[in-house]
C-alpha cells in the first residue's frame, strides 16, 4: 500500500508537471539529419517517450497489471498528443475507435477462443494423457520444451500468427508441468524469430511493397535478414535451455539448439532466396518435425540429467498433478490432442490453399475512417475499410470451432463432468473480462502515439542523435515499432522507408538496415505488451506482465545490440 | 463474481460504451457527441485506475514462480 501511495503521489505531480513540460517544449529544431514535418527536438522526443517509460517503469518496477498501466499511460499520450503533439479532438477520438477496433479485431478476437479451447482441453483433464503422450516421445523434459515452445511454436507461427503460438503454446507447457510464468517468457521467445518470414511472409512482403525495393536489393535484404534471423533463432534455443538449467541446461540442449537452429534459422537464410511466402511455413515444420527424431538419439532418449526439481522452470510434481482430473477413464493421447488436430487441420486447409483462402476471405467487417490531420500536418490516411476481419478465414474462427468440436467430442466420450460446460464459461469469462479491458487501453495508447506522429518522432530523434552511429540503432527501432503495435507487419510497414531514407542520408546499406529493422521488430514481438498480455491471460496469471518483461527485455535489446553491433560492422 | 470483477466488467462495458459514442462524433465532427464519448471512454479507464490507486487491496501473495524464473 505504501508503494502504491508514492505511486499516486509521483502520478499526481507528473500530471500537474505535464502542461510546463508541453510548453517548454520548443518547436524549431537544431540541425537535422532527417527532415520530419513534426518538430524533431529534445522536448517533443521527450515527450514522445514519456509514456512509454512511464508504462514501463509501471509493469516492471511496480509490477502493476497491463490493465491499470495501460490506461494510466493512456491518459498520458492523450494528454500529450493534444498539447504537444497539436491533435485536434477529431484526430483524437477516432484514433481511440481505431484503437479499440484493432483491440477487439486483432487480438481480443484471438484471446477469447484460446482461453476457450484451454478451458476444454482442462476441463476434460487432457493434459495428463497429453504430458504421458510427449513423455513416449521423449522421455527428456527439456527437448519436451523445445518441442513446444521453440518447434510447434515457430511452425505455428509459419502457418497462423496473430497471436496464436502464443496463445496456444503456453498452456500447452503449462499442461506439461512448466511453471506458468516461464510457459510465457519460453514462448514469447521461442516463437518470434519466425514472425518475419510467418503467417505466410506478410512482414516481409509489407517491408517490399512500402520500400518499394527490386528483386536483386530484395534478395540481399533477405540474405542479412536470414543471417540475423537465424542469430535470434540460436539465441531463442539457448535462451530457452539456460532458462532450464543455467549452464547445464544450455549443455545438454546444445546438439538440439545446433540441429533445430539449422533447420529453422539456416532454412530461412536459404529458402529467403527461393520463396518468400512458404519460407517460414517450410522452415517452421522442418523445425518441428525434427524434434520427434532427436527423441530417438542417445542425447535425448533418457530423463533429463537436471532433476525436474532442480530446473526452475518446472512446477513441482505434486503442482502438476493438481491439474491432471482423477476418477475418469484413461484418454489416450491423440484424443486428448483432438482440439489442436482439428485447430491444424482448419489453419492448413484454409490457409495454404489460395482459392479457398480467397473465397472465404471475400467476407470482411471493416469501418470507414476519414483522413485526420495534426496541428503539425501530420496526416493519417483515409481508411475505406479500417482493421479488416475476415471471419471465415481468421485463426480466431478456426480456434473457436476447434474449442467447440474439442468440446462435443471430449463430452461424446464422456470425458466432461456434469456442469462442465458452466464451468467452461465461467472460467473463460473470468479470464477474458481482465484481458479485455487492458488491451483495450494498450491498443488504444498505440494507435494514438502512430496517428499522432509521436513514434514517428521517437525514431527520428534516434536518427538524428546517433548520426553516423544509426546504423548500430536501427534495429532498436523496429524493436520500437513492434513494442509499439506488435506486429512485424504493421512495425515494417512504419519504419521501413524511415530505415531506407537513414541509409541514403549515413552513406550506409539500406539492405542491412531493412534487415535490420525486419529482425529487430522480429524481437520487438517478445516484448510487445500485447503478446506479454495474451501469454499471461492464456495461462492465467494475468498482471504479471512486468515479470515475462525482466526477461524478454533483456533478451530482446540484447539481441538488437548484438544485430546493430553486426550492422555497423557490415 | 468477486467486486473486482464486478468493476472490470464496469469498466469494459463504459469503454465499448463509449467507443461508437466517438465514432460517430469523429467522423461528423461533432464536438458534443466527441465529449460526451470521451467522458464514458475516460471513466471506463478511470474505474481500472482506481481500483489499482484507491480500492482496498485484498491480501495476494505473489505468483509462487515469479522470482525463480527471472
Amino acid at each position: 500500500m505504501k508503494t502504491n501511495r508514492w505511486v499516486t503521489f509521483a502520478t499526481l505531480f507528473l500530471f500537474l508537471a505535464l502542461p510546463f513540460v508541453c510548453f517548454a517544449a520548443p518547436t524549431e529544431g537544431s540541425k537535422q539529419l532527417l527532415d520530419f514535418i513534426i518538430p524533431v527536438t529534445w522536448g517533443n522526443w521527450l515527450a514522445a517517450i514519456f509514456p512509454l517509460i512511464l508504462l514501463l517503469i509501471l509493469l516492471v518496477k511496480y509490477r502493476w497489471g497491463a490493465a491499470e498501466a495501460g490506461a494510466l499511460a493512456w491518459i498520458f499520450v492523450a494528454l500529450i498528443s493534444v498539447f504537444v503533439f497539436r491533435t485536434p479532438m477529431e484526430t483524437l477520438a477516432l484514433s481511440t475507435v481505431k484503437g479499440v477496433w484493432s483491440a477487439i479485431f486483432s487480438i481480443l478476437i484471438v484471446v477469447w477462443p484460446a482461453i476457450l479451447i484451454y478451458a476444454v482441453t482442462n476441463e476434460a483433464g487432457a493434459f495428463e494423457p497429453f504430458r504421458k503422450g510427449i513423455e513416449r516421445i521423449t522421455p527428456n523434459r527439456l527437448l519436451q520444451i523445445m518441442a513446444f515452445s521453440w518447434g510447434f511454436a515457430g511452425f505455428l507461427q509459419g502457418v497462423t500468427g496473430f497471436g496464436v503460438p502464443v496463445a496456444i503454446a503456453a498452456p500447452l507447457l503449462v499442461g506439461i508441468g512448466v511453471r506458468p510464468l516461464a510457459a510465457v517468457i519460453i514462448v514469447l521467445i521461442g516463437h518470434a524469430w519466425n514472425n518475419t518470414f510467418g503467417t505466410l511472409a506478410v512482414a516481409w512482403l509489407a517491408l517490399k511493397e512500402v520500400t518499394q525495393i527490386g528483386p536483386a536489393d530484395a534478395a540481399i535484404t533477405a540474405f542479412y535478414a536470414g543471417i540475423f534471423i537465424w542469430l535470434f533463432n540460436i539465441v531463442a534455443g539457448l535462451t530457452i535451455c539456460w532458462l532450464y538449467g543455467r549452464m547445464k541446461g544450455i549443455r545438454e540442449g546444445l546438439p538440439a539448439v545446433i540441429i533445430i537452429s539449422l533447420l529453422q534459422g539456416g532454412g530461412t537464410l536459404v529458402l529467403g532466396q527461393w520463396n518468400d511466402n512458404l519460407n517460414g511455413f517450410i522452415a517452421g515444420v522442418l523445425g518441428f518435425l525434427v524434434v520427434f527424431a532427436l527423441g530417438r538419439t542417445h542425447w535425448y532418449n533418457k530423463p533429463s540429467s537436471i532433476p525436474p526439481e532442480e530446473s526452475p522452470v518446472l512446477m513441482p510434481e505434486t503442482d502438476v498433478k493438481i491439474q491432471s482430473v482423477s476418477g475418469k477413464k484413461e484418454m489416450g493421447f491423440h484424443l486428448a490432442f483432438s482440439p489442436y488436430y482439428i485447430l491444424l487441420a482448419l489453419t492448413l486447409g484454409v490457409g495454404l490453399i489460395q482459392p479457398l483462402k480467397s473465397f472465404l476471405g471475400q467476407w470482411k467487417w471493416s469501418l470507414y475512417f476519414p483522413a485526420t490531420t495534426t496541428g503539425f500536418g501530420f496526416t493519417s490516411a483515409e481508411a475505406l475499410a479500417y482493421g479488416a476481419f475476415r471471419p471465415l478465414s481468421h485463426g480466431a474462427t478456426f480456434l473457436f470451432l476447434s474449442a467447440v468440436i474439442g468440446y462435443i467430442i471430449f463430452n461424446a466420450k464422456g470425458y466432461v463432468k456434469p456442469g462442465g460446460l458452466g464451468r467452461i464459461l465461467h472460467s473463460t469469462i473470468e479470464k477474458c473480462i481482465p484481458a479485455t479491458i487492458a488491451m483495450v487501453s494498450l491498443v488504444c495508447l498505440s494507435v494514438l502515439m502512430r496517428e499522432t506522429g509521436s513514434v514517428n518522432v521517437l525514431a527520428y530523434g534516434v536518427g538524428n542523435a546517433t548520426g553516423d552511429y544509426y546504423a548500430f540503432m536501427s534495429p532498436f527501432v523496429g524493436v520500437l515499432g513492434a513494442f509499439m503495435t506488435g506486429s512485424n507487419t504493421a512495425a515494417n510497414i512504419l519504419f521501413s522507408t524511415f530505415q531506407q531514407t537513414a541509409a541514403e542520408v549515413i552513406g550506409g546499406n539500406p539492405a542491412t538496415l531493412l534487415a535490420a529493422q525486419t529482425a529487430g521488430a522480429a524481437a520487438g514481438n517478445t516484448i510487445a505488451p500485447g503478446n506479454v498480455l495474451l501469454g499471461t491471460t492464456t495461462v492465467g496469471i494475468l498482471g504479471s506482465e512486468g515479470d515475462v518483461l525482466r526477461v524478454t527485455m533483456v533478451v530482446a535489446l540484447g539481441l538488437a545490440a548484438v544485430i546493430g553491433l553486426a550492422v555497423l560492422l557490415i | 463474481m468477486n467486486k473486482k470483477m464486478k468493476l472490470l466488467i464496469v469498466a469494459s462495458l463504459l469503454a465499448l460504451m463509449g467507443t461508437p459514442i466517438l465514432y460517430v462524433g469523429g467522423k461528423d465532427n461533432n464536438p458534443t457527441t466527441m465529449m460526451i464519448g470521451f467522458i464514458v471512454f475516460c471513466l471506463g479507464m478511470g474505474v481500472v485506475l482506481y481500483m489499482k490507486l484507491f480500492a482496498k487491496a485484498p491480501a495476494k501473495t505473489p505468483p509462487s514462480d515469479a522470482k525463480k524464473t527471472s
